[in-house]
């Protein structure tokens, strides 16, 4: 037998291992017109929330969200209650940073505009406009590949891109190892609104939300992952008023007291506390109408990675 | 110096330095079709194309008596005035910011091109230099090109990636891009995602040159063509096939099909010299008027779009609708003619656009037509220089195929340079980066300049000295 003829086929297997065709999608998954059918579920191999959390406060040692005023859908977006009590954290360089071009206000440009769906270079925005600035694909390239770049991508509402904005989850949440190790960074911030299928479109509504949200490093033996779980209590977001209308969530690692280094993954996951049409946080329960929660971008803001 | 002692003089230059010039030449040709550095390589490039031009210049006083070459320079005027055009424009001025820059990359432009152009003259000049170097060299460097990002592409996708996973689209940044349009290539000295058109561009010429073959004339004798020429050939029907890309594939077909006719009909002519002179005369007027009619159609379909409400299956719903190959030049003679949006709703024509390309560049069109993409970016004295230049060209790479013995040899260099022609008229792509922003003008890339240098080098007609007729 001519064994010269198997060193052929290492090349070949080679040339058929698709490094970047690893994570390829149909073009309209998860953005269909049906609710349910966007949900993002996928928990990555090893991540398990704990059954235990610690609970973080609303208030300037704890957790903050949106405006600070949730007292009615059109008051609940932006990051004025996190640079009230944390102003450093929504600086660069000395200059403050504002949700959007055009200020803190709900409607402007948080990315530069362009047609819908399509890449645009927002490096104009950077030093301006707190996503474009504070985005993870900014600290690691790692974080520019996959779907879940739409969570690092600095873009922290709508703009008209319906279900290609944003990652939807029930309350079975999603969870996600990182490409890179973090080293270090000063806190984690989110942003998000609700999504919901009940008529109420245009007017929305305030919903209450306790958040989970686990980071994730891995043990002495190398190989197990230990979660540790931050409760958010009562985060308010409006759902169904208007998809632009999203808040910024967070908290610092200090107030935490939790130190971020070895941090290589994160889960997140929610349980609806209060919703006025009484709709359902779980997407397989044959409910008339769900809530999901709707998440645009992850921060580690000012975090350093390996 | 006497005119005997400056003959002389050139001679021992001629004997001393033709292997170096030679040399270099082809390494700088290759290079510049294997782009080599991207645009600051290819900057280098054309500096030393035009300086090693300039050296080589007593190769072409040996060559040619003082008679011929000032023949030969006064045909080149439109080209040398085209070469100057190209980077003088309102579009360019606009683009670059200041004068001064749009100058400084004008001359560049200027020198690359002409030092280009002169580099492939002088290479055809060098008595001891055979053809079959000059192509091995350019082969050389588009198959470089191909096999690394072949390889490369391969690597990361799979085989047959475009049809194996068409429809499917991967997540960079949080947009979607559909997978089975893109491909890698090599932009400096790194890999980038370009778009199909842009990245199996230098493949469908290395393929396209195969075509050359058609004109063999004694498979005993040429084998070794056959086999060196033809394999590095396949290389890029390979990568074509592998892909696949199938407008490419389709072009390439179209390609061997005309090479095949064109081989056949000389063969004829060959025979019956009258008729084959008859029938090559109305063919290039034929040809003249199917583009003239075809320019009028498209400026009167800028001006009224009856394309799109002609109802033609195909034509109207997707070639020119407003992202079709027809749409997109539409678009761009909108612009070129009114200066923007405004000005076309009120119907008024600028004239600075209508001559020195379009000058608003907050929002651009480009098409997939490199000749109206030289309109949109020079206007229209420019483009219309150029299609007069390009007839000239088809008429001289007609006369160089026949004027000399090596057919084979020189079919080769004509399908490349009719290869580049069609590609490049249906396949260009000037924002080809798919996940970056960047402008990779046509004109100022490794492929317009190698290409000049190759019609360079068939300019070069066999001396009268030499009992050619450089008047063909």
């Amino acid at each position: 037998m001519n064994k010269k003829r198997f060193l052929l086929i290492l090349p070949l297997l080679l040339l058929v291992s698709c490094a970047d065709t690893d994570e390829l999608y149909d073009g309209d998954a998860y953005a269909t017109q049906n609710l349910l059918q966007n949900r993002y579920s996928r928990w990555d191999d090893g991540l398990v929330e704990p059954e235990e959390s610690r609970v973080l406060p609303h208030a300037p040692n704890g957790f903050f969200y949106g405006s600070g005023d949730s007292s009615s859908p059109s008051r609940c977006y932006g990051l004025a209650e996190g640079k009230a009590w944390h102003p450093d954290f929504f600086r660069e360089n000395g200059k403050e940073l504002f949700w959007t071009e055009q200020g803190d206000t709900a409607y402007g440009n948080d990315i530069v505009g362009g047609n819908v769906g399509q890449w645009v270079d927002n490096s104009s925005l950077v030093g301006t406009v707190y996503g474009q600035t504070k985005k993870m694909s900014r600290y690691s390239k790692a974080f520019s590949s996959g779907y879940l770049s739409k969570l690092y991508n600095g873009q922290v509402k709508c703009d008209g891109w319906s279900s290609y904005s944003m990652v939807l989850l029930d309350k079975e949440g999603y969870g996600t190892i990182f490409s890179s190790e973090m080293q270090g960074g000063s806190y984690f911030a989110f942003s998000a609104r609700g999504a919901s299928d009940t008529p109420d479109s245009g007017k929305g509504r305030v919903l209450s939300m306790d958040i989970t949200v686990t980071f994730y490093k891995y043990a002495a033996d190398g190989r197990t992952l230990n979660g540790t779980a931050f409760l958010l209590p009562d985060v308010h977001l409006q759902a169904n008023f208007s998809s632009d209308y999203t808040s910024l969530v967070g908290f610092s690692f200090q107030d935490a007291n939790y130190d971020p280094a070895g941090t290589v993954g994160m889960s997140m996951t929610y349980a609806l506390k209060d919703d006025p049409l009484g709709a359902s946080d779980d997407f397989s329960d044959g409910a008339s109408y769900h809530v999901g929660l709707s998440l645009l971008e992850v921060f580690f803001p000012d975090s350093t990675w390996n | 110096m006497s005119d005997s002692s400056a003959t002389n003089s050139n001679q021992r230059f001629v004997r001393r330095y033709d292997t170096v010039i030679a040399f270099l030449g082809i390494e700088i040709v290759a290079l510049i079709f294997f782009g080599f550095g991207g645009v600051l390589g290819l900057s280098i490039l054309k500096v030393l194309g035009a300086f090693l031009a300039f050296v080589g210049f007593p190769f072409i006083e040996n060559a040619y008596s003082k008679s011929e070459r000032k023949t030969l320079f006064f045909r080149l005027v439109p080209a040398l005035v085209f070469f100057l055009l190209l980077g003088l424009s309102s579009f360019w001025f606009s683009y670059y910011g200041s004068p001064f820059s749009a100058i400084v990359n004008a001359l560049v432009q200027f020198l690359g091109c002409f030092g280009a152009f002169a580099l492939g003259f002088v290479l055809h000049s060098i008595p001891s230099l055979r053809i079959e170097k000059v192509i091995f060299g350019i082969q050389v460097g588009l198959a470089l090109l191909v096999a690394i990002a072949g390889i490369y592409s391969f690597a990361r996708y799979g085989l047959l990636y475009a049809s194996r996973f068409a429809g499917k689209v991967y997540y960079f940044d949080g947009v979607i891009f559909p997978v089975s349009s893109e491909t890698k290539a090599l932009v400096g000295f790194g890999f980038s995602e370009v778009s199909l058109s842009f990245g199996m561009g230098p493949a469908f010429l290395l393929a396209g040159s195969g075509a050359g073959l058609f004109f063999l004339e004694s498979l005993r004798k040429e084998w070794k063509s056959i086999a060196v020429f033809g394999s590095m050939a396949f290389l890029g029907v390979l990568y074509l096939a592998f892909v696949p890309y199938v407008k490419g594939l389709l072009l390439l077909a179209v390609v061997y099909l005309s090479a095949g006719v064109a081989s056949l009909f000389y063969r004829l002519s060959s025979r019956h010299k009258r008729f084959g002179q008859v029938f090559t005369r109305l063919s290039y007027f034929l040809l003249m008027g199917v583009v003239a009619i075809g320019l009028i159609l498209l400026f009167a379909d800028a001006k009224t779009g009856f394309l799109r409400s002609m109802g033609i299956p195909y034509l109207s719903a997707n070639l020119a609708s407003n992202e079709g190959f027809f749409g997109s030049i539409r678009r761009q003679i909108q612009d070129v003619l009114y200066g923007g949006a405004m000005n076309a709703e009120l119907g008024k024509i600028d004239p600075m656009s209508l001559l020195f390309g379009y000058h608003n560049l907050s929002s651009v069109h480009f098409s997939s037509c490199f000749e109206f993409n030289v309109l949109y970016e020079n206007g229209l004295l420019v483009f219309l220089l150029l299609i007069a230049l390009l007839f000239l060209g088809i008429r001289r790479c007609r006369a160089y195929l026949v004027q000399g013995e090596d057919k084979t040899l020189r079919g080769i260099l004509v399908a490349l340079l009719f290869s580049a022609l069609l590609y490049y008229s249906v396949c260009a792509d000037e924002l080809p980066l798919v996940h970056e922003s960047g402008f990779l003008p046509f004109t100022q890339s490794g492929i317009f300049l190698g290409c000049i240098a190759v019609c360079g080098y068939c300019y070069g007609g066999k001396p009268l000295s030499q009992g050619g007729d450089i008047h063909e």
